[in-house]
């Protein structure tokens, strides 16, 4: 991985960074704005994980995007475009289809900005924000955004050390398989169980969230954070000024209702983009100023 | 540590006194007896008709009261003892209205027994019935309604053509604008009426769910509805994208057969020929379009 400099700045820039992406992408239906967000959500986590991150993208949340669009319009029956009737009887409307289309646009670039999230913030940087404040909560959210990445690796290594004695899912025939693979679940329940205690113990007998206890930290708030975070600052006050005047939304039912699109809502959507595409732009300028740099020489 | 603790428990607490203040409370208006339509009309006027019968009877008494008591004052002038007595009459009748009075109150009182005890049979009756519930939680059926019949048992027979008389409505909602949902004004009908009174044909056994299926179809009239198991029938859950909950947490979807709401599911409702069916929307439970028994069966 190519060192990422927008994690290379303050921890509270990049966790309000990812708070109001992640919380915009949720709330923000308007095609324009998602379109924006996964845009935006696609091309960092292609920036930060390189071909992993396409192959993962293309090979599974093009599915579930096309399942949950599906999805939708067989629960929901509500609008006012009556396109066929289902054999139940129930319709099936133009504006339930678009909403499914949207939600599940929704869903892959919350979970895109998830993965990003998890690459950036690593946990000491969490626990430099919050460890102080709320030491206990702090500690279990840090665990808990680490839980999958983390015991993917676990299952890696015990599948290896298995695999060393014979007992791996790729070996024997099917029901030896599957006796493997339910010995390494249970192998792994056990290390989980035992981690959490261990990791907790460790961490009260070194005095976490004790009063009067200093910590460590690499952090340090300099000039280049200043700029980034009264950019963060502006933008967000701009696009949360359009989402109080209803630019941001759409209405799905019963029937769509978008505002129409003016200079206003124009600047809405750049400084949307703007927000959303930070650490591709901080990359990119970084990049052109080390080029710029090595090209003097 | 426990001062910030205190702290904030108490701003929550007012946050919750200011919500519950704020929060708003809404009395919906029922539906006036010209926008009710024909099924209850007519029964109304008949009411109407026996109060008022009953009026002039009571005036009628009085008259005849009035009359004696003249004519024994008449009979007593001729004697020529005409002040003293009318006095001692004047005092009467003053005895007499003031006992009237009493009567009235005395009445008043046995009324609000009468409701009171009324009241307790029902709630009584309401405890029986939990026991004489059908296998879909159904109370039993007044005496002269239809019973509800299985729609897995009927065979629909599409020989035989039926005819009814169909209409859904939504007046109750033009009473109750400021509870309506905002996003729906489009589809709200001015005149409240989504698919005006009108014979329809049905096959033999239908139920009238499926009849209110067919004519939403094939009039291109938006309507959800969704199986519900436990009562054996389709719930309506939206008719022209006017859905349950739009008017107020207490809103929906009602019907009515013949004037009658029954306290079954549409889909369990076999219709005879000449049925009269109304969907209606209520924003209170039944209360304001006249059908709360089929909802609270009677009780408070």
């Amino acid at each position: 991985m190519v060192r990422d400099s927008f994690a290379g700045l303050h921890p509270i820039i990049n966790f309000v960074y990812f708070a109001a992406v992640i919380l915009f992408s949720m709330f923000f239906m308007h095609p324009i704005l998602q379109g924006i967000a996964l845009i935006s959500a696609f091309t960092y986590s292609i920036v930060l994980k390189g071909r992993v991150a396409l192959k993962f993208n293309l090979l599974y949340m093009l599915p579930m995007l096309l399942f949950m669009a599906i999805l939708n319009p067989t629960f929901n029956h509500a609008g006012v475009t009556i396109l066929f009737y289902l054999r139940s009887g129930n319709p099936v409307t133009l504006e339930s289809i678009a909403y499914g289309i949207a939600a599940a646009f929704m869903f892959i670039t919350v979970i895109l900005w998830f993965s990003c999230y998890n690459t950036v913030m690593t946990s000491d940087k969490f626990i430099y924000l919050f460890g102080k404040m709320i030491p206990a909560l702090s500690l279990i959210l840090s665990m808990i955004l680490r839980f999958v990445p983390r015991y993917k690796e676990q299952i890696k290594v015990i599948s290896n050390a298995q695999k060393c004695i014979g007992r791996d899912i790729s070996q024997g025939n099917i029901i030896q398989r599957a006796r493997n693979g339910i010995k390494i679940l249970s192998i792994m329940t056990t290390w989980a169980l035992e981690n959490a205690i261990e990791t907790a113990d460790s961490m009260k007998s070194r005095g976490y969230g004790l009063s009067g206890r200093t910590s460590f930290s690499i952090f340090r708030f300099d000039y280049r954070d200043k700029i980034a975070f009264t950019l963060i600052i502006v933008l967000l006050f701009i696009v949360l000024l359009g989402a109080t005047m209803g630019e941001n939304t759409i209405r799905f039912f019963p029937s769509i209702k978008i505002q129409e699109i003016t200079v206003f809502s124009i600047v809405v959507y750049t400084a949307y983009f703007l927000l959303c595409m930070m650490p591709v732009i901080i990359n990119i300028q970084e990049a052109m100023e080390w080029r710029h740099i090595e090209s003097k020489i | 540590m426990k001062k910030k603790k205190i702290i904030l428990g108490g701003i929550m607490l007012c946050l919750i006194v200011v919500s519950f203040f704020i929060g708003g409370n809404h009395e919906v208006v029922p539906l006036s007896q010209e926008q009710m339509g024909y099924g209850l009309e007519e029964s109304v006027v008949e009411e109407d008709k026996v109060k008022a019968e009953s009026k002039d009877n009571a005036v009628s008494n009085k008259d005849n009261k009035d009359v004696h008591i003249a004519e024994e004052i008449k009979e007593v002038d001729n004697l020529g003892e005409m002040e003293e007595i009318k006095e001692t009459k004047e005092i009467e009748i003053k005895n007499k209205t003031e006992e009237k009075s009493n009567a009235v109150e005395k009445n008043k009182i046995e009324v609000e027994k009468e409701k009171k005890k009324i009241k307790e049979e029902i709630i009584e009756e309401d405890k029986e019935n939990l026991d004489k519930k059908d296998k879909y939680l159904t109370d039993p059926v007044p005496e002269g309604k239809p019973n509800p019949v299985e729609w897995q048992d009927v065979e629909i027979n599409k020989e035989n053509q039926l005819t009814a008389t169909l209409s859904v409505t939504c007046k109750t909602i033009l009473n109750n604008m400021e509870i309506f949902n905002k996003d729906k004004l489009e589809v709200l009908p001015e005149d409240g009426i989504i698919y005006p009174k009108q014979e329809v044909i049905f096959y033999e056994g239908e139920s009238v769910f499926d009849v209110l299926l067919r004519e939403m179809q094939s009039n291109r009239i938006h309507m959800e509805f969704s199986m519900t198991p436990i009562y054996n029938s389709n719930y309506v859950e939206g008719i022209n994208n006017i859905y349950e909950f739009d008017g107020g947490e207490l809103s929906g979807w009602m019907y009515k057969v013949n004037g009658w709401f029954p306290n079954y599911g549409s889909s369990r409702y076999k219709l005879e020929n000449g049925d009269v069916i109304q969907w209606i929307y209520t924003c209170d439970l039944g209360r304001d379009i006249g059908g709360d028994w089929a909802v609270t069966g009677g009780g408070e």
